[in-house]
Parts: C-alpha cells; structure tokens; sequence
C-alpha cells in the first residue's frame, strides 16, 4: 500500500492494510490548523481504496480527542467523493468511536445522517 | 428560583494552541460542574472551540472575549456562552445570515444542508449548526460599534 501515515503537530493518522480493508487510526486533536493536510490525506486514501478495489475503509476515532468542524468538512467532502462514484465502485466506511470522548458519538451520528447507506458507526 | 451561578471570562489572541488548551479546561471545569448530565460539559467545549474558531478568524485585532455563564437550578442547568470581537461589516452580515437560517426552520436540515455546501474558505457556517444540532443550543447575534457578539444559550427563558 502507498498510502503514508500523517503527522501533524497534534494530530497523527496511522494507516495500514488489514485484509480487504484499509485502516486509518487517528490520534490527537485535529483542528483549523489540520484542515488542508487533513484533505489531502483523505483524497490520497480515497485514490489509494479505489485503485486497490478494497471493499471496507475503517477509520478509528478512538484516540482522537477532539476534532473542530472544519475537519469535520474533510470527512464531508471524502464521503461525498464515495458518492460520486458508480455504485459498484463505492466502499463501505466503518467509524470506530470512544464512548468516553461524548463528542464522538454525536459528530459520527451527524455524518452518519450525512451518507447512511456507507457509513457504520461502531462504539468500543 | 435562582440557582448556583459559575462564571468563567477570558480576553485573549486565540492561535489553535490556546483554542484547544481553552477547551479542555473548560469542558474539564463543567464536567466537574455538572454531574448530573454527563453530555453538557462535552456539548459546553464543542460550542466553546467553534465559536473561538470563528471569532479568531475573523477578529480585525486578533482579540476575542470569552463568557460562560452556567446556573445550575432545581430542573435544568442553565448556559450561555458569549463571545466578542471586533470584525468588518460584511463579516457580521455573514453571520447574521447563518444565524437566522438555522433558527428560521429545522436546525438538522441546515446542519446536512451546509455539510454538502462547498467550502467557503471562512468558517462558520458548520461550526455554527453543529452548535445549534449537536450541543443543542440557541444561536443569537448582536453587532454594534464593529463589535460582534454571538451567543450560544441553552435553558435561558
């Protein structure tokens, strides 16, 4: 996989295969200061899942404690590419989140409501 | 009947570093604060760090005044945060337009609504309706004298 791991000041995004599923483990806090890293990481995943035909993008939210709404929007605009595939093409999403940081469930629920045939939101 | 009031103020430069240390602290001093609902203090830092996203954005001097007021009564906690800062005309229009979007029909609608927006580039729009569908506050603008001050409320009458 030619897909890199991310470091960004306070935010880290780890990524590795795991079967026929890509998975993106994120740490830290992603805020205003994220954004455009943030974005060109998620358009790289997005090619990377495409050209690989993997079936399943697990992004785990577990250590990640806090993300701002404008990170949100990269996560909005990663999914919206999804939909603009042909529906053969499309992969499903699997949010993994930590029910002691409270934002989580709300803000995945919130892009849950966004794409709901993709996304599967998973608390543990 | 009047409850235990807490208020929290704070004048400052806000860089994202300051932000996120603002945040923890606060949602640290309302979760202590408000034990007996668990989700208020999360919902408390989430409003915080937006609004202190947008007003440093747009701020002309880089000088942002934060207030949180929370009464905790007999039913409901009460909250209001406040945030102040200097901006140009346009800036405050923009706002208020946003404002009066989210509270003229379904706050959800708007937020899904501006989730499929293409990017401003400026801010706020998201921040603002996750306030209002996420931390489930009232949104309110005032600008006078190239001041302007938006709130975040909840259980205020």
């Amino acid at each position: 996989m030619s897909l890199e791991s991310l470091v960004l000041g306070s935010l880290t995004s780890n990524v590795r295969a795991e079967g026929n599923s890509i998975v993106v483990e994120l740490a830290g806090s992603a805020d205003m200061e994220s954004v455009d890293i943030l974005n060109d990481h998620l358009a790289k995943l997005h090619r990377e899942t495409a050209r690989t035909k993997t079936a399943e993008v697990v992004v785990d939210f577990r250590q990640l404690e806090f993300m701002s709404s404008s990170c949100l929007k990269a996560f909005v605009e990663w999914i919206a590419n999804i939909q603009e595939l042909a529906p053969a093409e499309r992969y499903h999403i699997q949010l993994r989140s930590n029910p002691q940081l409270r934002w989580q469930r709300r803000s995945l629920h919130s892009l849950q409501c966004f794409a709901s045939d993709l996304i599967t939101v998973v608390e543990s | 009947m009047t409850g235990r009031v807490t208020t929290f103020d704070l004048t400052f430069h806000p860089v994202p570093e300051l932000i996120a240390a603002t945040r923890r602290y606060v949602e640290s001093v309302h979760r202590a604060l408000c034990r007996d609902d668990v989700e208020l203090g999360s919902q408390i830092a989430v409003s915080v760090h937006e609004m202190l996203e947008n007003a440093s954005l747009h701020s002309i001097d880089g000088q942002v005044t934060l207030r949180i007021e929370l009464e905790l009564t007999a039913t409901k906690p009460v909250v209001k945060i406040v945030t102040r800062n200097r901006v140009r005309p346009d800036d405050a229009e923009r706002v208020r337009s946003t404002i009066r979007e989210i509270t003229a029909g379904d706050p959800m609608r708007y937020y899904i609504e501006a989730m499929r927006r293409p990017r401003r580039g400026t801010g706020g729009g998201l921040g603002l309706g996750r306030i209002a569908v996420e931390s489930e506050m009232k949104l309110a603008m005032s600008c006078e004298g190239g001041v302007l001050e938006v709130q975040a409320t909840r259980g205020v009458a």
